[in-house]
């Protein structure tokens, strides 16, 4: 096998890596902060790969501007979420909050489905490129435009993410909650406010995720569920709690996926996971980068 | 320790509305004789009692096993196949679909049963998923989506499985959900075993304490659940006699799920007026079509917020413990 060839797989495999650390990023911010196991991730997703899409092929947009539509859009749509959902149930009793909250993100994440299903029917839409067409002459290999926007702004986006978190004073409150709470709220934090911002971030991370990859994966009622579970094996490998440990993890299981597809198909490739779970089970079963403090949602 | 009394029923009303409402429901396919109705009654049942098992998890030890379509699935596809390339009958595949699925089940219990919540949730998940492609990859065996073509169960007595109104298949569904029903209630309620359950539930150090071993009492749970789930995964697979990968998909658990908790954590019986209420609610709402499942899932979001308990505390107030 030629070199190029396998250089080309990374490249890719590092683009279809940062879109599962977009994903990690976003569960493993809700998780963190508002305590929530979100299974609703991969809806949100969708929502923005159909935004994605209005943004291209409808409105004739550019990319940015997509990008842009796409964001604003999940954001929006977390914002009312949290705001009609989890507030309540916030208000009306923290016992048992954990499972009351995962069962809800399943009765969102239908809800959602079934409203794209109704509003934009079983059809596929997708775009023929996100960027313009065209390739690049790089290091003496060529690729897209295309790949290559998908992997710098996905980068780019989690280095601004990153920069938000630790350097604005919006970021530090958000890491001030996930320390202690109720700490936070007695320096002056508004709590809900805080929680509503961040689970908007959340769903918005997932949704450029989605967005970005409109002309790969074309939008489709019940995609989600694939970026979901790959979001959470990244977060559950890594471990719950470390969300810098998700992003090497996932542009590893990325160039990982990519580089097997020359030995197995997609589908032999979820027994490599399989196997990667059994081994994380006997030696780190809290991840690599988890420390077992965070015992989860069914605890007592 | 608390002394462990026999199983007795006490006459009280309640009890005899109950036994009513079994015997209304056990009855009303031979009177209606309408095959949709039956089948009807067969998924309802069918999913009732899984759900109630995945209860058994969940309410009892807390342990959510959220491949817990893959696990019917896989009882599914191996009594499918034994029946097809070995000639296996298939009244033998519905204990040896159980077998198989209550073994993973130990491999898997032993396995992950060390971690709590959001790790075994997802462990089981992932397990779930990668048996779904595994089928999927795989159709020299399987068939993957092309669909595996099941036959139905050998008649017997005059049970005929050849007839259009599918009463024999209620009466199986029936035959099988009931003592499963009955047998967990029991080993909840009445055994050492399930009086570790509680014990673990309630404070985990003080029933280690009490010389309880955690992992012992989780590993049987799930490998009694895994049983449940594999046996009536054969038994569905001879009923619908089609079978394709995305029966172990995550919506089948999250289907099965949605119904033991709108039944009611920690109730069991619960789950089988809920699956009653759902199923046929969405049957009666089909010409919604999509709408129907917003509907659903604006309802399961309400119950969530405004009433956690589900349908079985609005029956009775009593904890089950």
């Amino acid at each position: 096998m030629e070199i190029t060839t396998v250089i080309e797989l990374v490249l890719m495999g590092l683009g279809r890596g940062a879109i599962y650390a977009l994903m990690a990023l976003g569960l493993a911010l809700i998780f963190g902060i508002l305590n929530i196991p979100s299974f609703a991730q991969g809806e949100f997703y969708m929502v923005g790969t159909y935004f994605s899409w209005v943004g291209l092929m409808m409105l004739g947009l550019g990319p940015f501007v997509a990008l842009l539509i796409a964001a604003l859009a999940t954001f929006l749509v977390g914002i009312c979420c949290e705001k009609v959902i989890f507030t309540p149930l916030r208000k009306f009793g923290r016992e048992e909050w954990l499972v009351n909250v995962f069962v809800l993100t399943l009765g969102l994440s239908l809800v959602l489905q079934n409203v794209a299903l109704v509003t934009a029917g079983p059809l596929y839409y997708g775009a023929p490129y996100f960027w313009e067409p065209g390739t690049v002459e790089l290091f003496g290999f060529r690729i897209s435009y295309d790949r290559l926007m998908i992997i710098v702004l996905a980068n780019t986006i989690i280095l601004i993410f990153w920069a938000f978190l630790k350097r604005t004073k919006l970021g530090r409150a958000i890491r001030a909650v996930a320390q202690n709470a109720t700490a936070a709220s007695l320096t002056g934090v508004n709590l809900s406010r805080i929680y509503t911002i961040t689970f908007g971030i959340g769903c918005m991370l997932s949704g450029i995720a989605g967005a970005l990859m409109v002309a790969i994966l074309p939008a489709y009622p019940t995609m989600g569920i694939i970026p979901l579970y790959k979001g959470w094996f990244v977060v559950i490998v890594a471990g719950l709690g470390t969300m810098g440990a998700c992003i090497p993890i996932a542009l590893l299981l990325g160039v990982m996926e990519a580089v097997g597809l020359i030995v197995a198909s997609e589908g032999w490739q979820s027994v490599l996971y399989l196997i990667i779970i059994c081994v994380l089970l006997i030696l780190k079963p809290f991840g690599i980068f988890g420390k077992g403090e965070v015992r989860g949602v069914w605890e007592k | 320790m608390k002394k462990i009394s026999a199983a007795r029923i006490e006459l009280t009303w309640k009890n005899v509305i109950m036994l009513l409402c079994v015997a209304l429901i056990i009855a009303t396919p031979f009177i209606v004789r309408d095959s949709y109705v039956s089948h009807i009654f067969i998924t309802a049942l069918l999913y009732g009692t899984l759900a109630a098992s995945f209860d058994f998890g969940v309410g009892y030890l807390g342990i959510v096993n959220f491949g817990y379509a893959a696990f019917m699935g896989l009882g599914a596809y191996t009594s499918a196949i034994a029946a097809i390339s070995f000639g296996i009958n298939p009244w033998l595949g519905l204990l040896l679909g159980g077998a198989v699925a209550g073994l993973l089940g130990l491999a898997t219990g032993v396995l992950t049963l060390r971690l709590y919540g959001i790790f075994v949730a997802c462990f089981t998940w992932f397990l779930g998923m990668a048996l779904m492609f595994l089928i999927a990859v795989t159709p020299e065996i399987t068939r993957g989506y092309l669909g595996l073509s099941v036959p139905h169960f050998p008649n017997v007595w005059i049970l005929d499985f050849t007839d259009p109104l599918r009463l024999s298949y209620f009466a199986i569904i029936a035959i099988l959900s009931l003592p499963i029903l009955f047998l967990m209630l029991y080993l909840g309620n009445r055994t050492r075993m399930g009086l570790a359950f509680r014990a673990l539930r309630g404070s985990e150090p003080a029933a280690m304490a009490c010389g309880i071993n955690p992992l012992k009492y989780r590993v049987m749970n799930f490998v009694i659940t895994c049983f449940i789930a594999g046996t009536l995964g054969s038994f569905y697979a001879h009923y619908i006699r089609i079978l394709t990968p995305s029966l172990l998909q995550t919506s089948k658990t999250i289907e099965i799920l949605a119904i033991a908790y709108l039944g009611g954590r920690r109730s069991l019986w619960g789950s089988i007026p809920a699956a009653f209420l759902i199923i046929s609610v969405l049957e009666f709402l089909r010409p919604l079509e999509a709408y129907r499942f917003i509907i659903y899932g604006i309802i399961l979001i309400l119950i969530m917020i405004f009433y956690p308990g589900g349908l079985a505390r609005l029956i009775t107030r009593k904890e089950l413990f």
